[in-house]
This record gives C-alpha cells, structure tokens and sequence, in this order.
C-alpha cells in the first residue's frame, strides 16, 4: 500500500522555565524521541501508551499544530515542515483532528451549526453553501440537520462528537488524527461513534491515525498498532500479530493482563499497572533501553545502549536488543523465548 | 434519526444574542427592577429641564437648608437655597454620561489590549507590566494626578477615568482570555486554518466579553464616586453645575444641620451603583448559552 505520510526522527522537547529574572531554571520534558513510522493510505494506525508517553504530542506534530524540534514529515511526497503559511493553510483541509473532549473541543457560545461551518467559511465558501453543506455533515454523522441552531452543551457527549466529526469532516480531508476520541463517553456511546468512525473511514476513504491508551478498543478499531512508551516508539506492526505475540517486554507488560482476561474490571486493572509502569522514572545515565529500569528481561547491554528499531519479520519492527539478530547473546536469551507466555 | 426528509432548517429557535438578553433581564424581576431604574434616571436625566419644577441654579437664599417637604420643594433646599430635587434631576445628566462613558471606552480599549496580550505572550508580559506599573497606585490618586496633569475640565476628567479604568479592566479580559486560550476549540480552531485575529475575535470574545460587562457594571460606581471626588477637588465638573457627586460634597459641611442635602444624591448615587450592579449579573447569565435557557423557558418551544 501506499505511504501517506511518512514520519523520520520526529522529536520534540518542551522546555518550562521555572522562576523568574533570577535563579531560573529549566525543566526538559522529552514528549517525542527519534519517532519514525510510515502511516499508510486508507490504514488505521493505532497509537498506544501509558499517560505521558508523548502519544498526542506525536499527533499533533504530524498536524503540525505543535513544530517538532527535529525529523522530518514527508506528506503525500512533500516536505510537510518546509510549508510556507498559505501551503499550511491550505494543508488543513486534507489533515483534521478530532479531541478527547467533544463539550469542550465546541465553541460553547456559538451554535453547533456556526461550529461545523467555520473550516468552510474559513476556505472561502458562502454562507449558504456553507448551510447546506453543515445538513449534508449532520446527516453524515447521523444527527438531525433541524438540531443544528442549537448550542453544544444541549447535546450529549456522544452527539457532541458526532458533531466535532462532522466539523472535522467539513473541508473533506483525507486524514484524521484521533487524540483518544471515544475515552471520555460511556461504553455504550463508544461502540456508536467507532462503528460511525469505521463506516466513514470505508465511506470516504479516509486514513486515521487513532490514538488511544484503550488497548481494548485499538486492538479492534486498528490495521497496524504502534507502541509508545516515553516518547519513544517500541514496537510497530500489524495489530493482530501485536496483540497476540508482543515482542518488545514493554508490551507484553502493557498487554499482559488484557490478553488473559476479558473482564472488564481485569483490564481496568492492566490499565492501571500500566500507568504504573509510566510512573517511576528511572535513574540511569549515560544511554540505555528507556524500559531499563522496570524490564523483568533486562541484559546487561540494556543499561549501556539504546535499541534502535529493527525489522523483525512480518512487516512488524522493534526496538530491543533481545530481538537484535547481531546482539542477542546466546546464552541469556536460551533461557526462554521472549515471547513465550503471552502467546 | 438518518430518515429525515431534506428540509432547510426551519428559522424557529434560533435567537439572536439581544433576545435573550431581553428576555433574561424581563424575566428575572430583580434585572427588571434594576433596568426600570436605570432606565428612569436616563429618561429624567433627558427630559430634566422640563420636568425640574426649578432651574438646577436658582437660588432661594430665605429658604436656605430647609428640610424636604418644604412647600414647593419636596427634596428639600441646599446651604444657598437652590431646589434639590431639580438640582438632583439635572445633575443625573452628567453624573450618568460620567460613570458610564468612561467605563465603555476603557472596555473598549481593555479588551482588545487584553486579549492580544493572552494571545501574543511577550506582548502580553510588556502589557501586563505597564499595568501593573499604573496598578502601583490607587485609582482616585492617579485619576486627581492625570487631571491635575491636563488641567480642570470635564473632558480631561473622563479621560483621566479612562487610563484609570484599563488596567482593571485589561486584568480581568486578560485571566478570560488566558482561560479560554488553552480550551481545545480554540486548538480546533487553529486546526481549520482560523487566521489568528479571526480566533481572538470571531472565536474567544464571546466566551471572554461576559466576563468584562460584568465587571464594568460593577465599576461603574466607583466610577460614579471617582468622578465626584475629582469635581470636589475642582478638576472635574466646575462647582455651580449640578452634579451627584460634588452635591454629596457640598453638603458634607452640613451634614449635622441638614442632613438631606448630601443625603439625596447620595442615597441617588447609591441606588443607581446598586441597579448596574444587579443589571451586570444578570446580563451575565442571559449571555451564557449554558445558564439562558433556564430564563426563557416558560417562552421556549420544543
């Protein structure tokens, strides 16, 4: 299939300062490390990762909404970063995003209608072209076109994100970051706005880039699956063979508990192990594995040298050295597979 | 909810901003208080020559400091036997277009220098230092050291006011407009290509414009008293002219003996502070799409 968009080295680093004239000092927060991934046409590419781990960061810089500090975004063939202001402007209409929030991603003080026509407004089309075409939007996402005078907070979450669809939709792009579109509704009205998302992805032909830390829902909702942890990306390839045999540790922790249990409440639990796993930092210097510290399948090479993300059959990739052809030392990794238990 | 036939959307239930507005404030019977009243004093300010059964400057100098009630002047006489209340009705002419013309322009300068300065963030730190540099000193001393500057003048008075007035105002516009700046439909909106004067204007004013009517409802009395006390000390409104303000100072020298006359523009000044300041909430609310609808509902078709 083809590329479009093709994603080299992306980092981004946010500096805050604290303090002020004087004893100032700064606080680096590396949100996105050295990313690289191609997202093909027509695929959904599922992003997941604990809280923190630069996942919307990563999203947003493929918008470009936030500049990366480095890398390189290679849209439809061109250079996305060497843009010049109107080339953006015009870019906007074939990249939208969706937000987690859909009540707070609306303009509480203009009509849902006034909301979905401003990206039309915005690229020169009259209002009454504008009208019909913001009918033609709510019929779309399966609203009531007569509904369209009234103000967001007088629609339920669910509808609320029918409509930032529909306004995402407006100026017809043909990609669609998803910043975890469905977290913040009821189980219920989940399944709804992803059988929505699925029949226009088919409908429209469109490619999505859907991130999430519901590894339930990507593992369905998504063709390929990309790991993230620390604003670095582990593990890369088709979901279903992701989700069965995860590769890199990380994974296999992250996913461990989910692919055992079906409960519910069993996985509310992996989740929370999960951010677990986010939240002690580890301290280490000088260069290592970013999962070092917490990972039960650590070699001593880990703590010395970054895995860089290698090939690893089946269009799948992953960044360890357990999984390192030249690397892998014989005697540490006979002990057992790598990706025995899971599987 | 797929199946609905292709009709244009009907026009019902869509309402502009000033319906709601004046429903809100007729619907809240403390708003409409405060309106009538606010709505009288501009009317008996308008028609005061016609309605004050005495010229503003006539004096009665026989009658000097009677009480109200008196034959012929119901509020009562001041120290050079001139009638309250037709003093009291002229006097509303000034002392509204005082109180309320400075709050409007300074609103009017305040909001755009507040929202730039949440948009642009080193504008926004140059802004908001001269603020607080002009914050340094309290709002009557700067207000008397402006129109000291300029000279007496009820023109230099109201500008004065409005130098005051926009470092408070600019503060408030300026927390909104930091507020709505981080809301996710403004990232949305930066996603569509919203050119960024569209944004600030088109998109957040009317999430931070709330927030300043009220305030400069509520100010419009210190304004009210700011710009009597810069008449008391003549570099407002020059003495014989009616006006609240210096009729409350002028009749502070006898207030033992004749109480009713700081008394009457006093309890004026009081009662129109207290009206705008009612009025203020209750724009608020009847602004807010979210709290509106409670207002009209017994008006509201499904």
């Amino acid at each position: 299939m083809e590329n479009l968009i093709e994603i080299r080295n992306l980092s981004k680093t946010f500096r805050v300062r604290r303090g002020g004239v004087f004893n100032r000092s700064t606080v680096v927060t590396r949100a996105v490390e050295d990313v690289g991934i191609d997202i093909r046409k027509g695929e959904i590419l599922g992003c997941v990762g604990g809280s923190g781990s630069g996942k919307s960061t990563f999203g947003r810089m493929v918008l470009r909404l936030i500049e990366p500090d480095a890398g390189t975004i290679n849209y439809g063939g061109r250079d996305l970063l060497a843009y010049s202001a109107e080339e953006l402007r015009q870019h906007r209409r074939r990249a939208q995003i969706v937000f987690q929030d859909p009540l707070q991603s609306l303009n509480p003080r203009r009509t849902v209608a006034e909301n979905v026509a401003r990206p039309l407004l915005n690229f020169g089309m009259d209002g009454r072209a504008a009208a019909r075409r913001v009918d033609e939007l709510f019929k779309l996402v399966g609203l009531d076109p007569r509904q369209s005078h009234r103000y967001p907070h007088e629609f339920s979450g669910g509808q609320c994100q029918r409509i930032a669809i529909a306004r995402a939709l407006a100026p017809e792009p043909e990609f669609l970051f998803l910043d975890e579109p469905v977290s913040a509704l009821d189980v219920s009205i989940q399944a709804q706005i992803l059988n929505l998302l699925k029949r226009l992805q088919v409908q429209l032909g469109l490619t999505y880039l859907f991130v999430s830390h519901d590894l339930k829902i990507v593992r369905q909702f998504c063709d390929r699956t990309m790991v993230m942890y620390r604003g670095k990306l582990l593990e890369t390839g088709d979901s279903a063979p992701v989700y069965q045999a995860p590769l890199h540790p990380f994974t296999q922790d992250f996913l461990g508990t989910v692919l055992h249990a079906r409960r519910n409440d069993a996985w509310e639990r992996a989740a929370e192990l999960a951010e677990d796993l986010e939240g002690a930092p580890p301290r280490m210097d000088g260069p290592h594995c970013p999962y070092a510290a917490a990972c039960t399948r650590r070699i001593d090479r880990c703590t010395m040298a970054e895995p860089a993300l290698q090939p690893a059959g089946a269009g799948r990739s992953v960044a360890c050295f357990r999984h390192d052809p030249d690397l892998a030392a014989p005697s540490q990794a006979t002990n057992s597979s790598p990706t025995g238990e899971i599987a | 909810m797929t199946g609905i036939p292709t009709a244009l959307k009907p026009p019902i239930g869509r309402r502009s901003n000033l319906y709601f507005v004046w429903r809100g404030v007729l619907g809240d019977p403390v708003a409409r208080i405060a309106a009538g009243v606010i709505a009288g004093m501009m009317l008996a300010a308008a028609f005061a020559p016609w309605i004050s059964p005495w010229a503003p400057n006539a004096a009665n100098p026989e009658l000097r400091l009677m009480p109200p009630g008196t034959p012929g002047h119901l509020l009562g006489l001041d120290q050079q036997g001139r009638d309250i209340l037709s003093r009291t009705l002229h006097g509303a002419r000034l002392t509204l277009i005082c109180g309320i013309l400075p709050v409007v322009i300074g609103a009017a300068i305040s909001i755009p220098l507040g929202m730039l300065g949440a948009w642009y963030r080193r504008l926004g730190a140059v802004i908001m230092r001269l603020m607080d540099v002009l914050f340094a000193f309290p709002m009557a001393l700067l207000a008397i050291m402006l129109a000291a500057l300029m000279g007496p003048g009820i023109g230099n008075m109201m500008i004065a006011l409005v130098v005051t007035l926009i470092p408070y105002n600019t503060r408030v516009v300026y927390a909104a407009a930091c507020l709505e700046r981080d809301q996710a439909y403004v990232e949305a909106a930066r996603a569509m290509a919203t050119p960024d004067l569209k944004i600030l204007f088109v998109e957040m004013l009317p999430n931070v414009v709330a927030a300043s009517v009220v305030y400069s409802c509520t100010i419009i009395g210190a304004v009210v008293i700011t710009a009597a006390g810069l008449s008391f000390l003549g570099l407002g409104v020059q003495p014989p002219t009616a006006e609240w303000g210096i009729m409350t100072s002028e009749g502070r020298s006898f207030i033992f003996n004749a109480p009713h006359i700081a008394a009457v523009p006093g309890i004026a000044i009081t009662i129109l502070v207290m009206a705008f300041n009612l009025l203020g909430d209750s724009l608020r609310d009847s602004l807010d799409p979210r709290t509106r609808l409670r207002l009209v509902k017994p008006a509201k078709e499904t």
